[in-house]
């Protein structure tokens, strides 16, 4: 985290359990321009005045932003010392993300570390030192976290690939480096031009990575599973099922379920939220349509649908579904004897016939959306994806200056630069890792 | 020689490369100096190769002229070879390299000390240090013959001769270096004050006869036609241009080596110490690179028109006769003959993180350690560490706070961080990768860094500094000319045909940062005043101007590093209680007790994530006693 405590940083900072608000921080010296560059309103901003406005710029899609509320902090009065703002809007985490996305492409902002908030309210003593432990505890456990956690394998495969990355890299710099410390030995030193090959091949790889992570935010968040149906053709009974609890109530009366209910279970080792839907119907009660049209919204930022026919009920396919991959379910098969042909399963909940072969269906299916990725790297923090989008564009810095045939110490500090970059997630590469590489790969001294 | 009171202000001990620094930058400081060496007339000698800078080092030989000391004015007057190294590639990694007359170099330094006011020369052997009866304060020094002297700042700058073991073959002997005896006692007397202490190796290679050699099979090597001098008073340069020879080992010969590894010290493990990796000795070269089939060796005079050649790259300590056997098989030394043949050393050091970046001891006030006795090698590494020694045990005589260069600031501050923070068992010897604000560190720009540092600490001459000062504001002005001045662009195009045409007109900057141009294309758009400054201020100029984005770039990078980086830690800070920060950190932490925030960061195996507790706990801790 030091040593760049002088860095302004952005973070998503809405606490937990506060669904529909969102706020996003931003602190350091660049706050202040920053926010003015998206932030349109018809006053200007003040200090410590919460000033309504719409956020406004070329990437933000028209209206996504319309109703929101900044409140700026002037140093050294906010909570962490420095200039600070705060931007509150509407909307689930889809727009938070957004938005963060967009933040981080403004002009040296980088994504705040775990703790980083805190520990500057800490340095700037806003924060008493009887909290000090507990944010060295954050830190600490995060820390933890990224090397040990089970859970995060993927963080794991980050690291693998992220080493492999940096030792192609440092190969590359060594050779710079050999050819600037030793150039009175007699070493052959290949040009720089032969590095643009390898060069190109980590900027690929680095594409391939960033393409992930929109899918790798999914998997770290949860992969999103509603269940879709008619009213009363058992997605409640299903949820519940699934869950192995009673969560969501079941009765007999069609429209029963008005409000989504979620609930996060793991199959095959990632983490799946399961989404318990009303049912898709015309209705007149505001209540329920209301409901009708969360299950809609929730279709649409589905990884996968269960979709849930029975016999007693008439389901109609709403267009949402098209592109979404689904299971097709057909319940209450103890009712009936003859039974429709394409549904991928046939259940009963009341009897549990065909529940293992579900089961097994949903794991399979998730294991596949999984296996996607580089080298089963997927991308999943806000944080990892800022490093590579400014890596990648580092990497184009030093192609550009070996095209540009700049002296190999110019060349030497574009690739130091993009080894930095890097080591903020692997941890810093220091002159004798390169030094080492050097005298055991040539022959140098007198 | 007689010397004239029992007590000085400052003693050194050692007349080597540090040793020199060291005792001219307190005397000129104003402070009574002793200097205790074995022998006078060996002042300044050099023990291995004749000669001084090359990559990286030469940057440090500069640094240390921009602060007000020696070796740079006596490299240009007794070199007999000067060189550009580096040439071909850009300003920030060029290097100065002279190869020096041994006998001149250390007759000038024997002369520049005898000269020097308020400094006295000792012939003796120091045999011990004193200190107070806690073990927490210097008071002097005891010698061979007897004597005993008492100090305020006491300096060791012992070199390779503590405990100093010469290998040749399966013979061995004590000796500091060859014809010089070791110097017994120290070490212990140091270790019984608590110091921790250790081995090192390094090794020359053989002397031999001029008349013995056929120079028709070999190459001629000569330095450069216009060569430019290390130091900013040296005027109206003229050096000689002295001839190298360059031949090449070959099969045979590293045949005949590795039949005579049985009788290697190194490979018996005879030789205990650790050597460095980038002076490996020739049977090293041989066996670890076994597929190269040649190595390429220099032959080098030792003094003007010496009869005594030095054979670059040839260090060794394989018995006598399986080197002379080895180097008669290589072309143009067929019937060769020793003056004397390589040898290995090993002698005892102690780990530099014991030190402050004052080069003060933490353990002892008053007691300062420069030059291989801290684990480096090279002259010019010495003789750095020597002046910021010196400078420090007169500045804490004086009670003023310590001088200390950052790593972004010179050569010399990126050597003493790593020096303190870094915890190898290898020799440590500068190079430019070592600085990871490299092109801000020139060798061109070492004046315009630190000339007005040393003169303000008292050592560098007022018209060295107002010299620099005026080339300063010479490039200021012409540097903002160059960003102001536009050229039409069909001016532009038609002067420099390879490159893209411009549509608009452009500055003179923005000229010559463009690909491949340097600022010898463009000569014919700049006035007189301009075309007039002296090449080496030009291309200076020329080089902030094309670089402006890296060196930009550098610049924010140092900006960026936080202000945490001067925190001070505490002395008495207890690291292993810090149950939040990871166990390796904390022994890590305890074993080097970084001065500050900065140091602790450096230190391998500390993560931001410990750093952070640290100053979380470091702060906490203040507090409460404050409290
Ligand atoms: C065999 C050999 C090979 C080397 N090879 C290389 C190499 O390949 N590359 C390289 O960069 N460097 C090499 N060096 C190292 C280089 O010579 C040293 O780094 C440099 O000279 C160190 O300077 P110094 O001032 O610390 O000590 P030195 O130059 O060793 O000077 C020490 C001085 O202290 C005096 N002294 C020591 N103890 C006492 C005492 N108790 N009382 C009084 N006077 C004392 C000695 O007489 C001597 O004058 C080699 C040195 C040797 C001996
Ligand atoms: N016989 C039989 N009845 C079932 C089965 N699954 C669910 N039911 C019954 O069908 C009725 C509706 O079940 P729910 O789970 O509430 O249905 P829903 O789809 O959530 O309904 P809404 O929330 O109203 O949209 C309940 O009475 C259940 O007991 C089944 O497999 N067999
Ligand atoms: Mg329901």
């Amino acid at each position: 985290m030091p040593p760049f405590v002088e860095d302004t940083i952005v973070a998503i900072s809405t606490p937990p359990g506060i669904g529909g608000l969102a706020v996003v921080r931003i602190s350091g010296s660049l706050a202040l321009e920053t926010i003015n560059q998206y932030f349109a309103s018809a006053q200007k901003l003040k200090p410590r005045y919460a000033t309504f406005g719409k956020l406004k710029h070329s990437s933000l899609s028209e209206g996504e932003f319309d109703d929101c509320v900044v409140t700026y902090f002037k140093g050294p009065h906010s909570v962490t010392g420095e200039d600070l703002v705060e931007i509150s809007i509407h909307g689930g985490a889809y727009l938070q993300q957004k938005l963060l996305e967009v933040l981080l492409r403004a002009p040296g902002l980088r994504a705040a570390s775990a703790g980083e908030f805190t520990f500057r309210s800490f340095l700037s003593g806003r924060i008493d030192l009887s909290r000090a432990e507990a944010v060295a505890d954050l830190i600490h456990a995060k820390d933890e976290a990224a090397h040990k956690n089970a859970r995060n394998q993927l963080l794991g495969n980050l690291r693998l690939l992220v080493d492999a990355m940096s030792e192609r890299l440092i190969h590359s710099l060594t050779i710079l480096e050999a050819e600037l410390d030793f150039s009175d030995q007699e070493i052959e030193f290949s040009p720089p031009q032969d590095l643009i090959g390898p060069l190109s091949e980590i900027q690929e790889t680095t594409n391939s990575l960033l393409e992930t992570y929109f899918y790798g935010r999914r998997l770290e968040e949860g992969i999103r599973i509603p269940l879709v149906g008619a009213p009363n053709s058992g997605k409640s009974s299903l949820f519940n099922l699934l869950l192995g609890e009673e969560r969501a109530i079941v009765t007999a009366q069609a429209g029963t379920t008005r409000d989504t209910i979620e609930k996060s279970i793991v199959i095959a080792g990632h983490s799946i939220v399961l989404v318990d839907t009303a049912g898709l119907r015309e209705t007149h009660s505001e209540a329920e349509l209301s409901g009708v049209d969360r299950s809609l919204d929730e279709i649409d930022s589905a990884d996968l649908v269960i979709l849930v026919h029975a016999p007693d009920t008439e389901t109609s396919v709403p267009d949402e579904l098209i592109h979404t991959p689904q299971i097709t379910v057909y319940n209450k098969i103890d009712l009936v004897s003859a039974r429709p042909e394409n549904m991928d399963i046939y259940l009963s909940c009341t009897t549990g016939e065909g529940f293992e072969l579900l089961k097994k269906r949903l794991y399979s299916q998730v294991v596949n959306m999984v296996n996607v990725g580089v080298g089963g790297v997927v991308l999943s923090r806000e944080r990892h994806r800022d490093v590579f989008i400014r890596f990648k564009d580092q990497i184009t810095v030093c192609i550009t200056s070996i095209q540009n045939q700049l002296g190999p110490e110019y060349i030497a500090s574009d690739l130091r630069q993009a080894l930095d970059i890097l080591g903020e997630i692997t941890g810093k590469t220091t002159p004798d890792d390169i030094l080492n590489q050097i005298f055991s790969g040539f022959c140098v001294g007198k | 020689m007689t010397v004239s009171r029992e007590s000085y202000d400052v003693i050194v001990i050692g007349g080597g490369h540090a040793g020199i620094e060291a005792a001219l930058a307190t005397s000129r400081l104003g402070k009574n100096t002793l200097l205790i060496t074995m022998e006078t007339a060996a002042l300044g000698r050099a023990s291995c190769n004749p000669a001084i800078g090359g990559l990286a080092k030469g940057h440090l030989v500069r640094e240390i002229d921009a602060l007000g000391g020696e070796m740079a004015k006596a490299t240009d007057h007794t070199g007999i070879q000067f060189k550009m190294l580096n040439r071909s590639k850009g300003r920030a990694v060029w290097s100065p390299r002279a190869q020096i007359d041994k006998k001149a170099y250390s007759a000038y330094m024997v002369n520049t000390c005898k000269s020097q006011a308020g400094l006295e020369i000792f012939e003796d052997e120091a045999t011990a240090v004193t200190a107070n009866e806690a073990g927490s304060v210097i008071s002097g020094v005891l010698t061979r013959s007897g004597s005993s002297f008492k100090c305020q700042s006491l300096i060791l700058t012992n070199g390779t001769f503590l405990n100093g073991l010469i290998h040749i073959g399966n013979k061995s002997f004590s000796a500091g270096r060859i014809g010089e005896s070791a110097s017994v006692g120290i070490t212990e007397s140091l270790i019984e004050l608590g110091f921790k202490t250790g081995r090192l190796k390094t090794g020359t290679p053989p002397r031999i006869k001029r008349d013995s050699i056929d120079f028709s099979k070999t190459t001629i090597q000569a330095g450069d036609k216009n060569p430019e001098p290390f130091s900013f008073s040296t005027k109206n340069f003229d050096p000689p241009n002295e001839y190298c020879y360059i031949t090449n080992t070959n099969q045979e010969t590293h045949r005949i080596i590795n039949g005579g590894l049985e009788f290697s010290p190194l490979f018996t493990g005879v030789i205990q110490g650790v050597g460095p990796r980038y002076c490996p000795s020739i049977e090293d070269k041989v066996v670890r690179f076994a597929e190269k089939t040649s190595h390429q060796l220099f032959l080098e005079p030792e003094w003007s028109n010496a009869d005594q050649l030095y054979v670059n790259g040839f260090s060794s300590s394989l018995p006598e006769e399986v080197q002379l056997n080895s180097l008669r098989t290589v072309s143009g030394l067929e019937n060769v003959e020793f003056i004397r043949p390589g040898y290995a050393i090993e002698y005892d050091f102690f780990p530099p993180s014991q030190l402050k970046a004052t080069m003060e001891t933490k353990r002892v006030k008053g007691l300062f350690f420069a030059g291989q006795i801290n684990g480096t090698s090279g002259y010019e590494e010495a003789a750095a560490q020597g002046l910021i020694a010196g400078i420090n045990a007169s500045r804490s005589i004086d009670g003023s706070d310590a001088f200390v260069l950052e790593r972004s600031e010179a050569y010399i501050g990126v050597l003493i961080d790593d020096l303190i923070t870094k915890d190898t068992d290898e020799p440590y010897r500068m190079f430019t990768s070592r600085a990871e604000h490299r092109l801000l560190l020139r060798y061109d720009n070492a004046h315009f860094r630190l000339a007005e540092k040393g003169f303000k600490l008292g050592l560098t001459g007022q018209t060295l500094y107002e010299d620099v000062e005026n080339q300063k504001a010479l490039a200021v002005k012409t540097e903002a000319f160059f960003n102001s001045t536009y050229i039409k662009s069909d001016v532009i195009n038609a002067m420099v045909e390879t490159q893209a045409t411009v549509k608009e007109s452009q500055t003179l900057a923005n000229i010559l940062k463009r690909p491949g141009v340097s600022v010898e294309d463009i000569q014919s758009l700049l006035p007189d005043w301009v075309n007039d400054l002296s090449p080496t201020l030009l291309t200076l100029i020329a080089t902030n101007t094309k670089y402006a984005g890296y060196i930009e770039r550098e610049r924010l990078q140092v900006e960026r590093l936080s202000k945490h980086q001067q925190m001070r830690i505490p002395d008495a800070v207890d690291y292993l209680s810090m149950q939040a920060i990871s166990f390796e950190a904390r022994q890590k932490l305890d074993k080097i007790r970084p001065e500050t925030i900065g140091r602790a960061s450096r230190i391998s195996g500390v993560t931001p994530a410990d750093v952070s507790l640290l100053i979380i706990l470091i702060k906490k801790n203040v507090s409460r006693e404050t409290h």
